[in-house]
C-alpha cells in the first residue's frame, strides 16, 4: 500500500514548519532589535563622543598652557636663562612643584638659539634631557602655533621610552623688551592620547589622534603601523593635530552576529535531527504496520490461523493493535468454527432425517421380505446369499442411526456413575477387538473416582475411542485407560502407542465424515465430541506420528461431601 | 629573638659592634616588646634624642597614597633595627627621623634641604619612588651628604648617575632584571617565547627597568622582538586602555615593572579579560611582594612569574625566618619587601659609623661604607651581602618563583615556590657595562 503522505510525515512537517517558523520570526525580532542597538550605539552618539574628545584634548592643551602663562609671565622666570643662580628661592620651589604635576616630565628652558639651557626635572622624568643630553633635540620636530604657544612634537613612543611634545612660550627680558628665550613644559604624549578613552563605546568607536607629522597615535600613545580601513576625519584639536576615529560596530556587534549564526546553526541541526528522527519513526512504524496489514490480509484471505509475533509486554500502541489483533483472530476464528459446525449440523439433521424417513422404512421392508425370504428358501447357497442381504441392511441401518444420533444428538440423562463401573463395561464391549487385534488394555486411577454424566454416553464414547485406539495399535501395541481428577472435573486418557497422527490430520480429525479408515463413517470421533459435550464436557486429542495419540476427555466429577456445586453424590 | 640577635652579632661583630640579646632580654622580663604603630602622616623621630644622639639619620617615605604602606613598614623595620642597636652599647646611638615624601620629586628635595639645614641631618636614607630617589640623590651630591637609598631600584642611580655619596641596600632594577634575562632566557629554552612587551609606569624606574631587561637579554643572548611598549603613569586608577592593546596585539611575555597598588590594579583589570590565557606575565622585581601576594586571592591568574627585593618565604634561612616573624609579632601582619630595605638601611648606617668612628667624616663614611659586608634576611645561606666599591650597590642573590597554594602566611592565600635563584655574583653588571653606562648619562 502506497501512501500518499504518512501521519508520522504529517507530524514532521508540522513540527519542522513550527519549528523554522519560531526560528523566522525569533530572527526577525532579534534582527529588528540589533538594528535598534546598532543604530543608538553607532548612530548620531558617535559624532557627540568625538566631540566630546576633541574637547577633552583640547582642554587638556588650553590647562597645560594656563600652566605654562602662570610660569611664563613671572617676572623673575628670565633669571633662569640669565642668571641661573639669582633665581629666588621661592621660584625654584615653584617651578619644581609644576615640574612635579603628573603630565610632565618636567620643565625646560631654551635660550633664544633654541638651545636647551636648563632643566627642572619632574617626578615623571627620566633620562635625557635630565640626565645627559647629549643625544636630545628638538630640530627635527614639527612645531605649530597656537596663539603665543609653540607646540612642538610628538616625539613619538621609542624602544628606550615613552612619546612626548613640549608647549613653549618665550621669556622676555625684566623690561619687556626683547626675548631671550623660552620656557616649555616637557608634556607626556600618552596624557594627552589617553584621553582618547572613550566609556561605553569600546569596540564601536576607536579614536587615533592624527598629529602634525601625518603619525596615527592610538589612545596608549604608540604609533600606529598600519593606517586602518574606513579611518574618517574628525575634529581638530590644535593645528595640525586632529581626531580620526573608526567606526566598527561590528566589533561590539560581533557577538550577537555569532550568537545569531549560532542559533540559525543550531535551528538547522534541529531540523535535520527532526526530520532524520521522524524519518527512522516513520520507517520503523511503517515497517510493524505493514505487518499488521499483512495479517489483516492473511485473515482476511482465509488463513484463520495466522497470528502476529507479539512481546509478552506491551511497549507501545502498536503491540496493543498486535495483541488486539491476535486476539479478534481467536475469536473470529472460534466464531467462524463454531458457525461451520452448526451449519454442518443443521445441514445433517436435515439430511439424516430424510434419509431416515426415505430410507429406515423401506430397509425395515426389505428386511422383512428377505426374512420371509430367508425361512422359505431351501437352497443354502440362496439363504447364506440372503443372510448377507440382511447383515448389510442391518450395517445400513446403523449407519442410518449414527446420522440421526449425530444429526438429532439427545443429550442423556446424568446420574452419578462411578468411573470404575464404566471402565469395566467399556473393557467388555471392547475386549473382543482386542483379542483380535492382539493388543492390550490397562486400566489406572482410582475406581472410586465418579462422574455426573450419562453413563451410557459415556461409554459409548469411551468404546468408540478405545475402539479407534485398538486399531491405531499393531499386534502387540497397549492401550491405556487412566483417569484423575483435576479441581471440578474428571479427566480420562485414553493413550496409545499406535501410529499417530500428524498436525493436519489432527486438525480435521473430528470433523464429520473424515476417516483413514475405508470400513469407517468418519462419524465415530464426531458423535464422540458430541455426546461428551453434551454431558458438558471437552474433547482433547495430542498424537506424535509413530508415537500414539492421547485422547483426553474432560467431564464434570461429582463434587466431594461439602462442595457447593452441583452435582453432588446423594 | 636570640637567633635573630646572633644572625646581628655576626653580622655586627666584624665592625666592632657587639648586639646584645635586647628582644630577648624584654622577653624574658616579661615585657614583650611590642611597636604601637603610628598611623600618623607626618614627621616621626626614632631612636636617641638629638642631644645625645652620635648621628641623624633623615628618612624619606611616603606615608601617603597608593604607596603609603612602604613607608609604613620602613617605619616598622626602623624601629626594629634601632631596637636592635639599643641593646649594644657599643653601637652608634641614632637618631632617625621619618617623614612622609608624598612620592613629590620637589616636595622631597626641599624636605632633605630642610633635614640637612635645619636638623643637621649626617645622612639620608630611605626612598621608594626612583624620581624622588634620583631627585634627592642629585642634591645628596651637591650637598657632599650621603644618602643610602633603601627602596628606590633605577639603576641610573649607581650606574649613570652615580657618586661618591650616593649607595643603595636593596637590589635595583639592573639586578632583577638580569635574574629576569636569565628566567627568560631558561623560559624560551622551554618553550620558544619569541614575542615580547613591556608595561612600565611612566618615570625613571619604569624606564630604567625597561632599559635594563633589554640589555640583560641581549647580554644573555635572548632573542626576542618587541611588540610594544606602554607607559601608564604611576599611580594609574585604570588600565583597560593598555589592556585593550594587550589583546590586540599579544605578545607572548609581557613584563610588567607595576609595582605596588598599581600592580594589583593592573591584575585585577586584566584577570577579567582573555590576557593571561594569550601571554606569560612576569614581574621581576616587584610583583612578589607580599601584598601583591595577598592580593592575588586564592586563584592567582595563570602564568605568573614573579619576583621582589625581599621574600617572606626565601631564603629559609634563621635570620629571614626571624626577621620576619618578628616583624609579625610586632605588626600582626607579614612585611612588605621595603621593609627589609630599611631594616638594612639602619644597620648598614650603624656599621659604617662605627667603622668610621665619626659620622661627620664624610670622605671616612664613604670608604667604610664602600665593600661593607653585612649579613641581612634576604641572604642565602653561606652568602653575605656588600656594597660593591665601583657601584655603591649592595651585591645580592635574585629569586624568581610562580605562585603556589599556601596557608602559611595568612591572609595571602599563595606564596611564591618553584624557585630558581641566580647567584649575586653572576648578576652583577661587568665592568664593561658599568663603563658603557657611566660614559652616557642619558638615554633613558
Amino acid at each position: 500500500m502506497k501512501l500518499k503522505l504518512s501521519l508520522v510525515g504529517r507530524y514532521s512537517f508540522l513540527s519542522l514548519t513550527l519549528m523554522i517558523g519560531s526560528v523566522a520570526v525569533l530572527s526577525a525580532l532579534y534582527a529588528t532589535v540589533s538594528d535598534s542597538v546598532t543604530e543608538r550605539l553607532a548612530g548620531e552618539r558617535l559624532e557627540a563622543q568625538v566631540a566630546g574628545t576633541a574637547n577633552r584634548l583640547t582642554n587638556f592643551i588650553e590647562n597645560r598652557i594656563y600652566q605654562l602663562e602662570t610660569l611664563s609671565t613671572h617676572p623673575s622666570m628670565p633669571l633662569y636663562l640669565l642668571y641661573s643662580d639669582a633665581v629666588p628661592e621661592g621660584l625654584q620651589e615653584l617651578v619644581r612643584v609644576e615640574a612635579d604635576a603628573p603630565d610632565l616630565y618636567g620643565i625646560l628652558f631654551f635660550d633664544a638659539n633654541d638651545a636647551l639651557t636648563e632643566v627642572v626635572p619632574g617626578q615623571a622624568a627620566s633620562g635625557e634631557p635630565y640626565w645627559g643630553r647629549e643625544n636630545w633635540s628638538i630640530a627635527a620636530l614639527p612645531s605649530v602655533y597656537l596663539d603665543n604657544n609653540e607646540i612642538i612634537g610628538p616625539s613619538l613612543t621609542s624602544g628606550t621610552g615613552p612619546g612626548w611634545l613640549l608647549i613653549r612660550q618665550p621669556l622676555r627680558d625684566i623690561a619687556g623688551q626683547s626675548t631671550e628665550g623660552a620656557i616649555a613644559l616637557h608634556v607626556r604624549l600618552a596624557s594627552l592620547t589617553e584621553l582618547m578613552r572613550i566609556e561605553n563605546l569600546a569596540g564601536v568607536l576607536r579614536p587615533f589622534l592624527r598629529t602634525p607629522a601625518g603619525d596615527l597615535l592610538d589612545p596608549t600613545g604608540n604609533l600606529q603601523p598600519n593606517e586602518p580601513e574606513g579611518l574618517r576625519s574628525g575634529p581638530e584639536v590644535l593645528p595640525g593635530w586632529r581626531i580620526d576615529y573608526l567606526v566598527s560596530a561590528g566589533d561590539i556587534l560581533s557577538p550577537l552576529r555569532n550568537v545569531q549564526f549560532g542559533l540559525y546553526a543550531l535551528a538547522g541541526v534541529m531540523a535535520l535531527g527532526i526530520v532524520a528522527l521522524f524519518w527512522a519513526l516513520a520507517r520503523s512504524l511503517r515497517r510493524r504496520v505493514s505487518r499488521l496489514v499483512t495479517g489483516a490480509e492473511a485473515f482476511a484471505s482465509g488463513d484463520l490461523h495466522f497470528r502476529l509475533q507479539t512481546p509478552r509486554n506491551d511497549k507501545d500502541e502498536i503491540d496493543v493493535v498486535a495483541h488486539a489483533f491476535n486476539a479478534m483472530a481467536d475469536r473470529l476464528q472460534d466464531m467462524i468454527e463454531r458457525t461451520v459446525q452448526a451449519e454442518k449440523m443443521a445441514v445433517l439433521g436435515e439430511f439424516a432425517t430424510g434419509v431416515a424417513h426415505e430410507v429406515r422404512n423401506p430397509l425395515a421392508t426389505i428386511k422383512l421380505t428377505v426374512q420371509a425370504l430367508e425361512k422359505g428358501e431351501a437352497n443354502s447357497q440362496r439363504r447364506a446369499l440372503l443372510v448377507s442381504v440382511e447383515e448389510e441392511i442391518d450395517r445400513l441401518n446403523r449407519v442410518v442411526g449414527d446420522l440421526l444420533d449425530y444429526g438429532r444428538p439427545v443429550a442423556g440423562e446424568p446420574q452419578v456413575v462411578e468411573i470404575g463401573q464404566i471402565f469395566r463395561h467399556a473393557t467388555i464391549l471392547t475386549s473382543g477387538l482386542a483379542e483380535s487385534r492382539g493388543v492390550e488394555i490397562q486400566v489406572n486411577g482410582d475406581s472410586r473416582l465418579a462422574l455426573y454424566a450419562s453413563a451410557d454416553q459415556i461409554i459409548q464414547c469411551l468404546v468408540n475411542l478405545i475402539a479407534n485406539a485398538i486399531q491405531a495399535c499393531k499386534a502387540g501395541g497397549q492401550v491405556h485407560l487412566q483417569a484423575y481428577r483435576t479441581g471440578g472435573s474428571l479427566t480420562i486418557e485414553i493413550t496409545d502407542d499406535g501410529c499417530g497422527m500428524d498436525q493436519q490430520t489432527l486438525r480435521k480429525v473430528v470433523e464429520p465424515f473424515f476417516t483413514t479408515r475405508q470400513e469407517g463413517t468418519g462419524l465415530g470421533l464426531s458423535i464422540s465430541r458430541q455426546l461428551i459435550e453434551l454431558n458438558g464436557g471437552t474433547l482433547g486429542i495430542r498424537s506424535r506420528p509413530g508415537k500414539g495419540t492421547t485422547v483426553t476427555m474432560i467431564l464434570p466429577a461429582l463434587q466431594a461431601e461439602g462442595d457447593s456445586a452441583q452435582p453432588r453424590l446423594t | 629573638m636570640p637567633g635573630l640577635t646572633v644572625r646581628l652579632r655576626a653580622a655586627l661583630c666584624a665592625s666592632g659592634l657587639t648586639v646584645t640579646l635586647a628582644f630577648a632580654m624584654s622577653v624574658a622580663q616579661g615585657n614583650e616588646a611590642t611597636i604601637n604603630e603610628t598611623t600618623s602622616v607626618g614627621r616621626v623621630e626614632l631612636g636617641a634624642p638629638d642631644v645625645v644622639a652620635d648621628a641623624t639619620v633623615a628618612c624619606l617615605y611616603p606615608m601617603t597614597g597608593r604607596s603609603a604602606s612602604y613607608g609604613r613598614d620602613s617605619i616598622v623595620a626602623i624601629r626594629m633595627a634601632l631596637e636592635e642597636l639599643a641593646t649594644d652599647p657599643a653601637a652608634p646611638r641614632l637618631r632617625v627621623i621619618v617623614d612622609d615624601s608624598r612620592s613629590k620629586a620637589s616636595f622631597s628635595v626641599r624636605m632633605a634641604e630642610d633635614f640637612i639645614e635645619q636638623d643637621n641631618a649626617n645622612i639620608l636614607c630611605g626612598m621608594v619612588s626612583s624620581g624622588v630617589g634620583m631627585a634627592v640623590s642629585r642634591l645628596a651630591r651637591q650637598r657632599k651628604t650621603i644618602l643610602v637609598g633603601t627602596d628606590h631600584a633605577s639603576s641610573r642611580a649607581t650606574l649613570e648617575e652615580g657618586h661618591r655619596y650616593y649607595f643603595r641596600v636593596s637590589s635595583d632594577t639592573w639586578h632583577s632584571h638580569a635574574a629576569g634575562a636569565r628566567y627568560l632566557q631558561e623560559l624560551q629554552r622551554e618553550g620558544g617565547w619569541h614575542k615580547i612587551a613591556f608595561l612600565g609606569p611612566d618615570y625613571e624606574y619604569g624606564r630604567v627597568a625597561w632599559r635594563d631587561l633589554q640589555e640583560a637579554m641581549e647580554l644573555y643572548g635572548v632573542s626576542y622582538e618587541v611588540t610594544g611598549s606602554y607607559w601608564p603613569k604611576l599611580y594609574e586608577p585604570d588600565y583597560s586602555l593598555y589592556i585593550q592593546s594587550l589583546l590586540e596585539s599579544p605578545p607572548d611575555v609581557l613584563v610588567v615593572a607595576l609595582w605596588g597598588g598599581d600592580f594589583t590594579a593592573f591584575i585585577d583589570q586584566a584577570r577579567t579579560t582573555r590576557l593571561f590565557d594569550l601571554m606569560r606575565v612576569a614581574n621581576f622585581d616587584t610583583g612578589g611582594d607580599y601584598e601583591s601576594l595577598v592580593a592575588l586571592g586564592e586563584m592567582p591568574p595563570e602564568g605568573l612569574i614573579l619576583s621582589a627585593r625581599h621574600h617572606v618565604n626565601w631564603p629559609q634561612t634563621p635570620l629571614n625566618r626571624q626577621f620576619v616573624s618578628r616583624f609579625h609579632e610586632l605588626t600582626g601582619r607579614y612585611p612588605n619587601y621595603s621593609a627589609q630595605g630599611a631594616w638594612a638601611g639602619i644597620l648598614t648606617i650603624a656599621k659604617a659609623i662605627a667603622l668610621a668612628g665619626d659620622v661627620t667624616d664624610t670622605e671616612a663614611m664613604v670608604e667604610a661604607l664602600e665593600g661593607l659586608e653585612i649579613q641581612l634576611p634576604k641572604d642565602p645561606e653561606g652568602y653575605v651581602s656588600y656594597i660593591d666599591a665601583t657601584t655603591h650597590q649592595i651585591i645580592q642573590a635574585q629569586a624568581i618563583g610562580t605562585p603556589v597554594p599556601s596557608q602559611e602566611y595568612p591572609p595571602a592565600r599563595v606564596i611564591l615556590g618553584n624557585w630558581k635563584v641566580y647567584d649575586a655574583e653572576s648578576l652583577k653588571p661587568s665592568p664593561s657595562l658599568i663603563e658603557r653606562r657611566r660614559g652616557r648619562s642619558g638615554g633613558g
